[in-house]
């Protein structure tokens, strides 16, 4: 029998954006030793334009069932907020990544986001145009590359409540 | 209770209630609970929908709908994927009499042993254009899901757009049966060493 990793839970939010009307995208990204058994590895959430505080809603669930035969590319969940603004365009306003916890129980996961820093140009041109300042590669935000050519502003934080699972762990050795 | 030797399936009891919902924009409020689960999963006991009493605002600073609901419910499953998850919409009426949809709430069920309280946002879905908000409030009809079950989805949420606009405070007492038995490592620090069967 394989070792099998359950992740359930919800991306909650998102909050200390400078925009309302916020949704996300996610995807989930792991390595070859990694099989996705059930579950949607990508999504995109509600548009949430909170009547007052802080916190866009999201409430969308997650549910990812893993058999692995190795702890090498544990998974992870890559994020990108976008604002929806009045004209129905969307912006860029943050990617992030958090790795799926390797310890079982619920894990209240603060996901913190940046954004390309553009040109003086560049700001102000998006300011107009509309889809904010975006990486040619996404893939930056989650994996091991090099990044010294990217210049980043801070964004706000994505809430993730998330419960691991683990199956057979302890067959194999692994402690977590 | 010792686990059952070569049990395929395991439980998950959960008690609890929704205590209270904080929409005090609104005076009159009655909530409806449903389950969402995957094909995996089997209700064994408990309603399959639940609905409470219509509350008044309270009159003091707090403007609070206190319910304290039950909800008992205990399921059985091969597998933990499409653990269920508790949606609850939340109904009142406006100025004609009609009954109305003022917000919507989803969040799983616990997937651990043990006592929790949790607040989980309400929202409402919103017109898609100035338009069809205008007409809906001439026409007393407000945007709602056809299926509140999609709440419980990852797919189809992508061309929704809502109002957060209030909390609901819930907890849940959760046990669960023959987990271990099958392998399922819930908490941390669990060391179940040669016990599982090869």
């Amino acid at each position: 029998s394989m070792a099998e990793v359950h992740v359930i839970g919800q991306i909650v939010g998102a909050s200390e954006f400078p925009e309302n009307d916020l949704f996300c995208k996610w995807e989930a990204h792991f390595g070859p030793a990694w099989k996705r058994l059930e579950g949607e590895v990508s999504g995109q959430t509600q548009v949430d334009c909170p009547a007052s505080g802080e916190m866009a809603y999201f409430a969308h669930p997650i549910d990812l069932h893993f058999a692995t035969r190795g702890l090498q590319g544990w998974p992870k969940l890559h994020f990108e907020v976008f604002h929806y603004d009045w004209a129905g365009r969307s912006s860029l306003v943050g990617y992030g990544f958090a790795h799926v916890p390797s310890q079982p129980g619920l894990h209240k996961i603060d996901c913190v986001t940046w954004r390309p820093t553009g040109s003086f140009m560049d700001e102000v041109s998006a300011k107009f145009v509309g889809g904010g300042i975006q990486l040619k590669r996404p893939d930056l935000v989650y994996e091991l590359h090099d990044r010294r050519n990217v210049h980043s502003t801070a964004g706000g934080k994505v809430h993730l409540e998330l419960s691991v699972i683990l199956r057979n762990f302890d067959k194999f050795g692994v402690e977590c | 209770m010792a686990a059952e030797a070569g049990a395929s399936s395991f439980m998950l009891n959960v008690c609890g209630q929704i205590e209270s919902v904080e929409l005090p924009h609104y005076d009159y409020i009655f909530l409806i609970y449903q389950f969402v689960h995957g094909d995996d999963w089997e209700r064994v006991l408990g309603l399959e929908e639940g609905v409470s009493q219509l509350s008044s605002k309270s009159a003091d600073v707090r403007g609070l709908h206190a319910f304290a609901f039950p909800v008992e419910v205990t399921f059985k499953s091969t597998n933990p994927h499409g653990w269920p998850q508790l949606v609850v919409t939340a109904l009142g009426t406006d100025i004609w009499g009609n009954q109305v949809v003022r917000g919507y709430s989803v969040c799983h069920l616990p997937m651990q042993p043990g006592r929790v309280t949790k607040r989980v946002p309400l929202f409402a879905p919103q017109s898609s254009s100035l338009m069809s908000k205008l007409q809906g409030l001439m026409q007393s009809e407000h945007p709602l899901y056809t299926d509140p079950k999609i709440l419980g989805q990852g797919q189809g949420r992508q061309v929704t757009r809502v109002r957060s606009l209030g909390q609901m405070t819930l907890n849940f007492s959760t046990s669960m049966k023959n987990t271990r038995a099958l392998g399922y490592q819930l908490l941390p620090g669990e060391n179940f060493g040669a016990a599982a069967a090869m």
